[in-house]
């Protein structure tokens, strides 16, 4: 299995890396060539870039451990996320596509900054991405780290592997080859998760002795109550899902891959093929996990109890079930699902510090310190992420699953600019209400945790039998209404 | 169309009412898989014809 995992990796490395070097000769000169393309790329790079970028480790092992667990709600939970993004992406996305191209826009934060006339803000974005993204980087080094460890490759390499891999097809053309070889990944993604599926389908529920009767019939009376019923809170469901609603327009990973389809044609395709690659992906990993409890709850019961402690394990023991090549070929499809969330995080948070903390604020900024404070800033956010992972931090899985709500403050600010753009930059002090939005969500999130701790943070009512997401969510909304009121007086 | 798009993401909050979620799954098994797809499917082709409308009105 070592071996096979490490000559599957290799080919991996090798084929994404011929790929990423190809995509050289796209790259012009310039910031905007290193970090949006240009506005230059096609609809298929695209919507493979996006759906690779938002889709990461979580797919094939937490969600497929989610389902296993928790049953069909997983399923409610992931498609309102996807629902809501195809919606987002048909009515706000176009506008901040237009507006991108129109104003020059290169990084998220420079979108906020430029709406509201501020630096100011744009800095305190900068900075809420900092503290929200390099622990969610640094929880999916950590997820390729154990991978590594788990197959007895060492926990160490594991990141050494995830930081060259980075931090190569990063800097070899920037978005460009950080596009074509999310699309490589993304289609290896989609590809085992397929062969996985067929396996499971073919051979292992067969062997089982499971069909669709059993199938039904064993979920039915799982010991976690019926897995095709709602088992659920309704806290657990809403505090989960209201931050996921909001993705497409707060996670600046995605909101800069809005600004780089070429044209109107390439844009619909974007979205058109980003919609068709998260239902079946979705669909399939749900599905993974419901079949592998069936075949577990029958067959396996000796470690039933074992993963319902610790769902993390489902997909890792499903695989060693599996033919050691297929197990190789998912693992690697698990590490490139990391590796392509992770390298667009970096992108995506250099570009921000270069274009608001450096360009904006010089009073010269000059093309040659662009370039080389973009390969500064990538190294040194993927080395604080490389070390916080090597270090076992105890809080970056906690602080990387609440960066959702972290962002989510970023929803209205977003929203209002997007809908007041031509606007609101005339408003006086018009940039006091972002700030302020962005601090009360925070101040939600901050003591939520405090009171409840990380883990629960989400998902515990807070008030009115609310979670937090719900009141960050509120609070950040209500300090933006000052916004929408003056503008109609004006 | 906003409207509509807005009412399909709420829908798929109803389950959370147990009774319903045990009435749709008495009814078919697969019921609640059925609706969230059925749902996010709606979802999806009220999306596209929202993305049609807003590149033809705002920047076409």
């Amino acid at each position: 299995m070592k071996e096979l995992y490490v000559a599957i990796l290799a080919l991996f490395f090798i084929v994404g890396s011929i790929v990423a070097w190809l995509s050289r000769r796209y790259l012009g000169r310039g910031a905007r060539e290193f970090f949006v393309g240009g506005y230059r790329v096609g609809g298929f790079l695209s919507a493979m870039t996006y759906a690779a970028t938002t889709y990461s480790a979580f797919m094939m092992v937490g969600l497929v451990g989610l389902t296993f667990v928790g049953g069909v709600a997983a399923l409610g939970f992931e498609l309102v996320y996807l629902a809501s993004t195809v919606i987002i992406l048909g009515s706000i996305g176009p506008k901040i596509w237009y507006e991108a191209r129109r104003r020059g826009w290169v990084s998220p934060s420079e979108m906020i900054s430029d709406l509201y006339g501020s630096k100011a803000i744009g800095i305190a974005v900068a900075l809420v991405y900092l503290f929200t993204l390099v622990p969610y980087t640094a929880a999916q080094l950590k997820g390729i780290g154990e991978i590594f460890g788990s197959i007895a490759l060492g926990y160490e390499y594991g990141i050494l592997f995830a930081f060259t891999a980075i931090a190569f097809w990063i800097l070899i053309a920037g978005l460009w080859s950080v596009a074509t070889t999310d699309a490589f990944q993304g289609i290896w993604m989609l590809g085992s998760s397929i062969a996985i599926i067929i396996w499971i389908v073919s051979f292992l529920l067969p062997i089982g002795g499971i069909d669709y009767h059993t199938f039904i019939r064993s979920l039915t009376i799982s010991s976690n109550g019926n897995l095709l019923s709602f088992t659920w809170s309704p806290q657990m469901f809403i505090g989960l899902t209201v931050p996921w609603i909001f993705f497409a327009l707060t996670n600046p990973q995605v909101v800069q891959r809005l600004y780089i389809p070429r044209d109107e044609r390439a844009y619909m395709r974007t979205v058109k093929y980003f919609a068709l690659y998260g239902f079946v992906y979705t669909i399939i990993c749900v599905l993974l996990g419901m079949l592998f409890r069936s075949y577990v709850s029958l067959n396996r019961k000796d470690m039933e109890s074992v993963l319902l402690g610790n769902r993390d394990l489902v997909t890792p023991f499903m695989l060693t079930l599996s033919h050691p090549i297929l197990a190789a070929i998912a693992y690697v499809g698990i590490t490139a699902a990391a590796i392509s969330t992770a390298n667009s995080i970096v992108l995506t948070v250099s570009s921000s510090i270069v274009r608001d903390l450096y360009e904006k604020v010089s009073t010269n900024p000059n093309e040659k310190t662009s370039k080389a404070i973009s390969v500064v800033a990538v190294l040194l956010l993927l080395t604080l992420a490389s070390l916080a992972s090597i270090m076992r931090v105890g809080y970056i899985v906690e602080l990387s699953v609440i960066s959702s709500a972290g962002l989510l403050p970023l929803a209205p600010i977003t929203i209002v600019g997007i809908a007041r753009r031509n606007t609101i930059r005339r408003k006086r002090n018009g940039f006091v209400y972002p700030l302020l939005s962005i601090v009360v969500g925070e101040l939600i999130l901050a003591y939520t945790v405090v009171i409840y701790g990380f883990s629960k943070a989400l998902t515990t009512p807070l008030l009115f039998s609310l979670p937090s997401p719900i009141w960050i969510l509120i609070g950040s909304t209500l300090a933006t209404i000052p916004l929408l009121a003056n503008n109609r007086a004006s | 169309m906003i409207a509509l798009a807005i009412v399909i993401v709420v829908l798929f909050y109803i389950p959370m009412f147990k009774w319903l979620s045990e009435m749709m799954v008495s009814t078919i098994e697969l019921g609640m898989l059925l609706y969230w797809i059925v749902l996010t499917l709606l979802a999806i082709i009220i999306g596209f014809k929202i993305l049609e409308r807003t590149l033809k009105g705002e920047v076409g």
